[in-house]
């Protein structure tokens, strides 16, 4: 069974102004252990697509269905369960919350799952030596680099044990010796854990490491290209 | 746990909004409790020099005297009647009196006056005229032929200390009942009105006078706490005949409860308006509070945090910020009444002469009545948590992309 599977998805933003038509019927699916970079230029539609995907949006039409379950049958409610249980988030820049330590913004989230304590310590302090910040699990966010940041924020999207992680522009704020220890982290973990990643980029670099990559142009799949 | 970690540490995040916020919900606590306290202690003023000081703040009539202040309204005071009023507890002391009208006459004048026959020794208790007396010497006995007279009568009858009063009227039953008594004082009251006519005779004295013997008119009780005065209403209705009525202060001077509570609704206005004032305060803070979140909020119903929560969190810290502010609102405001208690304001020129023309001192003292600071934090707290209840609903009912785009 795919992780993703989307049909025909459209969505139309201002549809009684003008209309902005984001998505023009994108059919993607993505299986387990992939590692894809969604690639376009600026307004071809991979946030609107990334969104719909995580059920953070809704489609005007069309279809996700995230491991069997679809999720135009899901309640506001449901959805943020689903979320909570199934997708792992990386955005942009400040994912985490100021407030929180590292290992407390890593533990965030499985404490909303209702994990055990002692578990979401033991977890969090080990996906953040993976991520190379066990020096810095007791730092805020404020005492931490951009990179170092994306780390942690990585670091959450895993402690949930997620079908997948989506991740929109991970690399944008970062600088190029960062992206690359961000993007070497994320494929290393996608090989050792099989985990399935799936982000948007315009960095020449980051692509360059993706396994799959598809091109959106004006809210359509371009390309499909596999690499290997 | 998680939920009071954030609240906790976002509370701290921006320490001067936190401060601000809590400084303006204890300065509204202090200016509310305060003249709350100033406006409560007036009127435990009043009431303590018209009601505390004159009429008691219980009286017993024979049934239908108050309506008709009549001596045909009159009653025989028998030892066990009055045994029977001194029982009940917190009664610290019964004043009998008999009252009624004449007219008083010197050599060359003549006026109606109010007669009160008081006794002697009961009566310290409550007017206590001797403590008044401005000129002469207080009552020996109860059967003393004498009278002692409101401040201003001697001047309006053309008379000094020493003369003698000649009083004409009608006494129980249509006697008719004249007498004549020396003036052995003058008494100055806190009200002008006794002050212009009232003529005081020893209880037994005034009962010949009336042709009314071993009667009275009334009973006026002295009680521990004025607050605490509706059980022994009850008390006495129970236990004494029906042919007497009991009253509270409040049933006989309605219009001395009416005035208060018409000063205490306008000083609501002026407090509603404080109310309002603060409520949108609170309410630009926690909207502030909310719109510097909105992003972090975004992140977090993305990433699966249940809207409750969100709502939950924000509750917390705005509960702790009211609560800790009205807190420290009621310490402050709490000595500074104390302080006012203890050292009233004192009044002078024209208001003055206006507080004393009403029978008042010329003092704003503060009252210390718990339950006024209470109310105001209370109040303040709800009014807080009431304003911010829309805005941390609305930051519940955020939507997670265009939370972040924000
Ligand atoms: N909430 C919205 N309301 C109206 N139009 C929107 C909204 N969100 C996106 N759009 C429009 O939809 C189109 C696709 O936007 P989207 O953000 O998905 O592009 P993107 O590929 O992520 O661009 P970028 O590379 O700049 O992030 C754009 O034309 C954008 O202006
Ligand atoms: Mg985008």
């Amino acid at each position: 069974m795919a992780v993703i599977e989307t049909t025909g998805l459209t969505k139309v933003y201002n549809a009684d102004q003008v209309p902005v038509h984001a998505l023009r019927g994108v059919d993607l699916t993505i299986e387990k252990g992939e590692f894809t970079a969604v690639v376009g230029p600026s307004g071809s539609g991979k946030t609107t697509l990334l969104n719909i995907i995580s059920g953070l949006d809704e489609p005007t039409e069309g279809r996700t269905i995230v491991q069997g379950t679809d999720l135009s049958t899901l309640s506001d409610r449901q959805l943020i369960d689903f979320r909570l249980h199934h997708i792992g988030f990386v955005f942009q820049a400040y994912n985490l919350i100021p407030v929180l330590t590292a290992i407390e913004n890593v533990a965030f989230v499985m404490q909303m799952q209702g994990r055990p304590q002692k578990e979401c310590n033991e977890t969090s302090r080990a996906l953040l030596e993976e991520v190379g910040l066990a020096d810095k699990i007791n730092k805020r966010p404020s005492e931490l680099s951009g990179g170092q940041q994306q780390r942690v924020a990585v670091a959450r999207a895993l402690s949930s044990k997620p079908d997948f992680v989506l991740a929109d522009e991970p690399t944008a704020n970062l600088d190029s010796v960062s992206s690359g220890e961000l993007l070497d982290m994320m494929l290393e973990l996608n090989e050792k854990e099989d985990m399935t990643f799936v982000f948007s980029t315009h960095d020449q670099r980051v692509i360059d490491r993706a396994r799959r990559v598809v091109t959106l142009v004006d809210g359509k799949i371009d390309k499909d290209e596999l690499r290997e | 746990m998680l939920t009071l970690k954030l609240a906790w540490r976002n509370i701290w995040r921006n320490k001067r909004r936190t401060l601000i916020t809590m400084t303006s919900i204890v300065v509204a606590v202090l200016l509310s409790a305060v003249m709350r306290s100033m406006q409560e202690g007036q009127y435990d003023d009043m009431i303590k020099s018209t009601v505390g000081t004159f009429s008691g703040y219980i009286q017993v009539h024979a049934d239908g005297y108050w309506d008709n202040q009549t001596l045909e309204n009159s009653f025989a005071a028998t030892d066990s009647l009055l045994q029977t009023m001194r029982n009940p507890n917190n009664v610290t002391a019964v004043i009998p009196r008999i009252e009624s009208f004449a007219l008083g006459a010197g050599k060359q004048q003549s006026r109606p006056v109010m007669i009160m026959g008081i006794d002697v020794e009961a009566e310290r208790n409550l007017s206590n005229p001797q403590q008044r007396l401005q000129k002469g010497t207080y009552f020996q006995s109860n059967d003393e032929n004498a009278v002692l007279v409101g401040r201003d009568v001697l001047q309006r009858l053309n008379m000094q200390v020493g003369d003698s009063l000649v009083l004409l009227g009608q006494g129980f039953r249509g006697m008719s009942a004249t007498g004549l008594y020396p003036v052995k004082g003058t008494v100055s009251f806190p009200n002008p009105e006794m002050n212009k006519s009232l003529v005081m005779l020893p209880l037994r004295t005034a009962q010949n006078f009336l042709a009314a013997d071993g009667r009275l008119t009334s009973v006026a009780f002295k009680v521990d706490d004025p607050g605490a005065i509706n059980p022994i209403i009850q008390h006495l209705r129970t236990k004494l005949p029906d042919n007497y009525e009991v009253m509270g202060w409040r049933e006989m001077m309605p219009s001395l409860v009416q005035s208060i509570e018409a000063d205490r609704g306008s000083g609501y206005i002026i407090l509603g308006v404080l109310y309002m004032v603060v409520g949108f305060g609170i309410l630009g803070t926690v909207l502030m509070m909310i719109t510097e979140r909105t992003y972090e909020f975004g992140i977090m119903l993305s990433v699966g945090t249940p809207r409750g929560k969100i709502a939950r969190i924000l509750s917390i810290e705005i509960l702790f910020i009211a609560l800790l502010g009205s807190a420290i609102g009621i310490l402050i405001s709490l000595p500074v009444a104390w302080y006012f208690h203890l050292n009233p304001i004192h009044l002078t020129g024209d208001m003055a002469a206006v507080t004393e023309s009403y029978g008042l001192q010329p003092i704003i003292p503060f009252s210390v009545d718990p339950s006024i600071f209470l109310s105001q934090a209370v109040i303040i707290l709800g009014i807080t948590l009431l304003f911010s209840l829309i805005p941390v609903f609305n930051a519940s009912k955020l939507n997670p992309v265009e939370a972040m785009r924000s």
